[in-house]
């Protein structure tokens, strides 16, 4: 190695050198996030695609094919101006499934080992023309740069520091499965050199060879066939050919697959690159025709291919230096890229099944075992690299060669379009049809190369057979290799049946996936399955990567709910595919995680499924389909947004819905309770729920509870559901649905306008208080008065009784103000046998304290020894309410009469007015509150609806008519307090 | 969705079309059919653009 080539060995090495400082650099947070995660970065990354085919070869491609270089290009940008419909379908599949490379993809879709080992095998095989591509051009630019044939040692140095590098770069880390932030970073900053770099070798060839704008102008004037000579093969080449095999390889390649879908890390930023990246490609492409003609101009002393460093070496020999480095960039990144692809596809498709055994993986340690996997693949397909380099002879242009595997990927195309378009699609079309593709692309493209290395004896001149000529070369082959591909494709695809996984990843690929996945998982906790999966990945493993789907998905590790285990299961089998590729942690999953077929998911389960399903659809639903799913929506929305309590339950008392409001009673949130059982909820709502499912009533009013604390009252009503259709066939359905109200507020409300109502009777009662007060004091007083002149000690004893009469007459009068306006709760506790005679005799009594009172005649006809259970205090409001509004609606003299019986348990209870009666068209208005007959101002219209609410409080019920006699009668049915079924009401403590 | 397709087939129809020969006719200006690119990422971007919108 002369000090020539140490130099540029060196050099090249400490731009790698500066690479790696740069991804390192991202990883450690050296720089702003806002910088690293930005959507130009991203589009830049995407800049990998140019590799030195690009830095060097368009070059010589346009000398030889004119304007048709730019295909290469143009077909990205129609790529990507389908971003939307062809490449965000593919991010959300990779991102929501952790896919991590097309052969993942592949397997994913069409489920079988084999379909990964092909795929595998032909990115492969397709690949390494491609990377021997890369030795080639750097070598070669080596040898313009000093003037001599590069060592073969070289070669081998620069693919050996490349191997260092990507391990570095991709598989440093213990979990290599995570994006790699620095890799996309690095990658970026080489696109933007190459970019620089080939920007000033044009500049240099614009105003260093042709003297500026308007000097090159007249030189086109003077040499008008070198314009045609760039147009000419567009209008006679395989304009179309090349259209499409960049369109396919924009996205197929490995590397660019890798960097769109795998290092993706903002699903937004596709669509700044979908013109952020061709925009890069245009830039890069600008100074393409002016490099040509300058170095045809400069008569530059290499291949056309090269004229980007010969034109930098005419400007001296730093630029050359850089430029040199621009190519470096081009065919490190390429190189590192696409064997950091390649190499995950090979471990998850060739090692990682055939070390699969007895459904075992490597249990020590698997992290360490798949990482240093990953590495010594890495080396492995950069050597192979290498050998093709030192086997074949190229004698094709570096394009030329690209082109090889841009025909390869191409092959993908087909079985690409079944996975986005075409359900029916089967494995075994894919697979016919990618073998068919790859036997043509070998006998078109393949065996020729082979055969001018003399690697192959003989002549095999597929062309001739089918009269191509050498002009349309690529067009045979790649119009050939993709018709029998696709047809075999369709072909096979029609023949066979998609099996069931197939039908279903169809489906998760078309988001049209609606059927809730069958049956109950086995293991019912998350520390059955760390044990579960212990026993194929290893302890460690298996603990760690519980813990990181118990972190993704914010769940606890005391998890026991059902749908979320069965979550937690398919958050373990995508994290495992990210890790080992679909199909391995499909069958890792479905053999330590069972789920047993012959039961069935639970109803809630498979309705929310269905409800998520419905929500990302990629399907838009249509006519009748539309309309059904937005009143669908709207049925939701309104039993979510209900100021009532809704559950409904299963036959087997699993929770299906509990809207906001039932959250807010309960306190226990919608996501808590969906899914679970009953039992699980916990006191009270569990016993009171339960209670109430279980008795007979359809209704339940005025239920206190206690909730942390503090009473709450509630009404519940229930009602059966009859089965609407089976979600999946055999489910339970039906059911009952139970509508909470919560009346506390009410409630208070309520208490408020009883005490107010109270203390306004005491109001109107005071004159006769006074009266009823004074009128013993007079007598106490002159009885007082006369005692200390009554000289018989008999007589003195006499007026000393009727003192303490007047005085008892006076007590009883206070004591009956302050039962009366006793305010606060009445707890059920306080309840007790209320004898209602003595109760009408004293609300008789205090309403007789008023100076209206005196005009009516007052008949209390109750026969003794009737008793309800209920409070005192209440029921004597009862009565005070009753008789008053007795006593408004009659005359003077009128009779007000109470009287009553009873009778199956009940005491019947009747107060009688002569009054005016209530006309029919308000009978039912007259427990309303605030309802009043008065002028305003005179009634507050809340008696009657204090008597309702007090009478419904007891259990009993209230009703008024109008006597035919005249007057109206109000009768009570009250529960005797010895009557069975009278037991203190549901009382729930929490 | 809708003008993702016709930008497709715009682009089709000035890349992939007869409309090929058209600007690729001799005399053409060499930078024309770098104008045609710069014309379709235009467009790209627009539509984009209000797409995000």
């Amino acid at each position: 190695m002369n000090a020539e080539l140490g130099i540029l060995y060196a050099v090249g090495v400490a731009y790698l050198a500066l690479l790696f400082f740069i991804a390192h650099a991202t990883e450690k947070g050296w720089f702003p996030d806002a910088l690293v995660r930005h959507p130009l970065v991203y589009a830049l990354s995407l800049g990998v695609y140019a590799t030195s085919w690009s830095f060097y070869g368009s070059v010589g491609f346009a000398g030889e094919q004119g304007y048709n270089f730019l295909t290469i290009y143009l077909g990205v940008t129609l790529a990507f101006a389908l971003a939307p419909v062809l490449l965000a379908p593919i991010l959300r599949l990779v991102r929501d499934y952790q896919l991590t490379s097309l052969a993942d993809l592949f397997a994913f879709r069409y489920r079988h080992q084999f379909t990964g080992v092909l795929v595998t095998l032909f990115m492969l095989a397709g690949v390494l023309p491609y990377i021997a591509l890369q030795i080639k051009a750097v070598t070669e630019s080596v040898a313009v740069l000093t003037q001599e044939a590069p060592p073969h040692l070289l070669a081998l140095g620069f693919c050996a520091t490349l191997s260092l590098f990507a391990i570095l770069f991709g598989a440093r880390h213990i979990t290599p499965r995570e994006k790699h932030e620095g890799l996309v970073m690095a990658i970026a900053f080489e696109s933007a050199v190459k970019l620089i770099a080939l920007l000033m070798v044009g500049v240099f060839a614009l105003f260093g060879i042709f003297g500026g704008p308007a000097a090159l102008g007249e030189w086109l004037l003077e040499h008008p066939e070198a314009i045609e000579a760039l147009y000419a093969p567009v209008r006679e080449g395989p304009w179309m050919t090349f259209m499409l095999l960049a369109f396919a390889a924009a996205f197929l390649l490995p590397r660019q697959f890798h960097m769109i879908f795998v290092e993706n890390m903002e699903p937004r930023a596709l669509r700044v690159a979908a013109w952020a990246f061709p925009l890069f490609l245009l830039l890069l492409n600008l100074p393409i025709p002016l490099i040509l003609w300058a170095g045809q101009q400069a008569q530059v002393a290499t291949v056309p291919d090269y004229y980007v460093l010969g034109l930098s070496v005419e400007h001296g020999y730093g630029w050359a230096v850089f430029t040199f480095i621009g190519g470096v960039s081009a065919a490190s990144a390429m190189m590192i890229v696409t064997t950091l692809a390649l190499a995950a596809m090979c471990l998850n498709h060739l090692i990682l099944p055939a070390r699969y055994q007895n459904q075992a993986l490597p249990r020590r340690n698997l992290y360490t075992w798949l990482l240093w996997g990953r590495r010594i693949l890495i080396v492995l397909i950069i050597a192979l690299g290498y050998v093709f380099y030192r086997l074949m002879e190229f004698h094709q242009s570096l394009a030329q060669i690209g082109l090889i595997s841009f025909v390869a990927v191409a092959q993908f195309l087909p079985g690409l379009m079944g996975l986005l378009f075409w359900p029916r699609a089967t494995r075994w079309g894919f697979i016919a049809g990618l073998a068919g593709g790859i036997t043509v692309w070998a006998l078109a493209l393949i065996v020729p190369l082979l055969q001018q290395s003399g690697l192959m004896p003989g002549q095999l001149e597929l062309q001739a057979w089918f009269r191509a000529t050498e002009q349309n070369h690529w067009a045979f082959a790649t119009f050939w290799s993709l018709a029998v591909n696709a047809v075999l494709f369709v072909a096979g695809s029609l023949l066979t049946r998609p099996s069931p996984e197939e039908t279903e990843a169809a489906l998760a690929c078309r988001r049209e996936q609606m059927e809730p996945p069958r049956g109950q998982l086995e293991v019912r906790s998350v520390q059955h399955f760390e044990e579960q999966l212990a026993q194929t990945v290893g302890p460690q493993t298996a603990a760690l990567e519980v813990s990181r789907a118990l972190a993704d998905l914010g769940l606890k590790s005391d998890e026991t709910h059902p749908g979320e285990l069965r979550r937690l299961r398919e958050r373990l089998e995508r994290n495992l595919s990210g890790l080992m590729g679909p199909l391995l942690s499909r069958m890792i999953v479905d053999h330590r995680l069972r789920v047993d077929p012959h039961t069935q998911m639970a109803l809630a389960e498979s309705l929310r499924y269905v409800e998520e399903q419905l929500e990302h659809s990629n399907v838009r639903l249509q006519g009748l389909a539309a309309e059904l799913d937005t009143l669908r929506r709207y049925h939701r929305q309104v039993l979510h947004e209900l100021p009532l309590g809704v559950c409904s339950l299963t036959p087997g008392g699993e929770i299906i819905i509990w809207n906001s409001a039932m959250g807010l009673i309960s306190g226990i949130p919608s996501r808590d309770a969906v899914g679970q059982e009953l039992r699980l909820l916990g006191d009270p709502w569990h016993g009171i729920l339960r209670g109430f499912l279980q008795g007979d009533d359809k209704h339940l009013y005025k239920l206190q509870i206690n909730l942390q604390g503090r009473s709450r009252w509630i009404n519940l009503h229930k009602s059966e559901i009859e089965a609407p259709g089976a979600l999946n066939p055999g489910a339970v359905v039906g059911g009952t649905v139970i509508l909470v109200e919560d009346l506390t507020e009410l409630h208070t409300l309520e208490s408020e306008v009883a005490h107010n109502n109270r203390l306004a009777s005491i109001g109107r009662l005071a004159a006769g208080v006074a009266h009823e007060i004074g009128n013993p004091l007079t007598g106490i007083a002159s009885l007082a008065q006369n005692l200390h002149y009554e000289p018989d000690e008999s007589e003195r004893e006499l007026s000393a009784q009727q003192i303490l009469e007047q005085t008892r007459r006076i007590n009883n009068i206070v004591q009956s103000l302050i039962t009366f306006s006793h305010t606060g709760e009445v707890p059920s506790t306080a309840m007790g046998a209320v004898d209602i005679k003595i109760c009408v005799d004293e609300a008789m009594q205090l309403v007789q304290l008023s100076d209206t009172a005196r005009k009516h005649l007052f008949e209390n006809r109750l026969p003794p020894g009737i008793t309800v259970r209920g409070s005192h205090q209440k029921l004597l409001q009862v009565f005070v309410n009753l008789i008053n509004n007795a006593m408004q609606a009659s005359g003077p003299g009128d009779r007000i009469r109470i009287q009553g019986e009873t009778a199956a348990g009940f005491a019947e209870i009747l107060v009688e007015d002569e009054g005016t009666g209530i006309p029919e068209s308000l009978l039912d208005r007259v427990f309303e509150p605030f309802f009043t007959t008065k002028p305003p101002g005179e009634g507050t219209g809340l008696g009657l609806s204090v008597v309702y609410s007090i009478i419904q409080d007891h259990g009993g019920a209230v009703y008024v008519d109008n006597l035919p006699q005249g007057g109206a009668c109000f009768t009570l049915r009250l529960p005797l307090s010895t009557a069975p079924g009278t037991t203190p009401r549901l009382r729930a403590s929490g | 969705m809708d003008k993702t397709l016709l930008l497709f087939l715009f682009g089709l129809l000035l890349f992939a079309s007869p409309l090929v020969a058209w600007w690729a006719s001799p005399g053409s200006h060499w930078l024309l059919p770098y104008g045609l690119w710069a014309l379709l990422i235009g467009l790209i971007a627009l539509v984009t653009h209000r797409h995000e919108r």
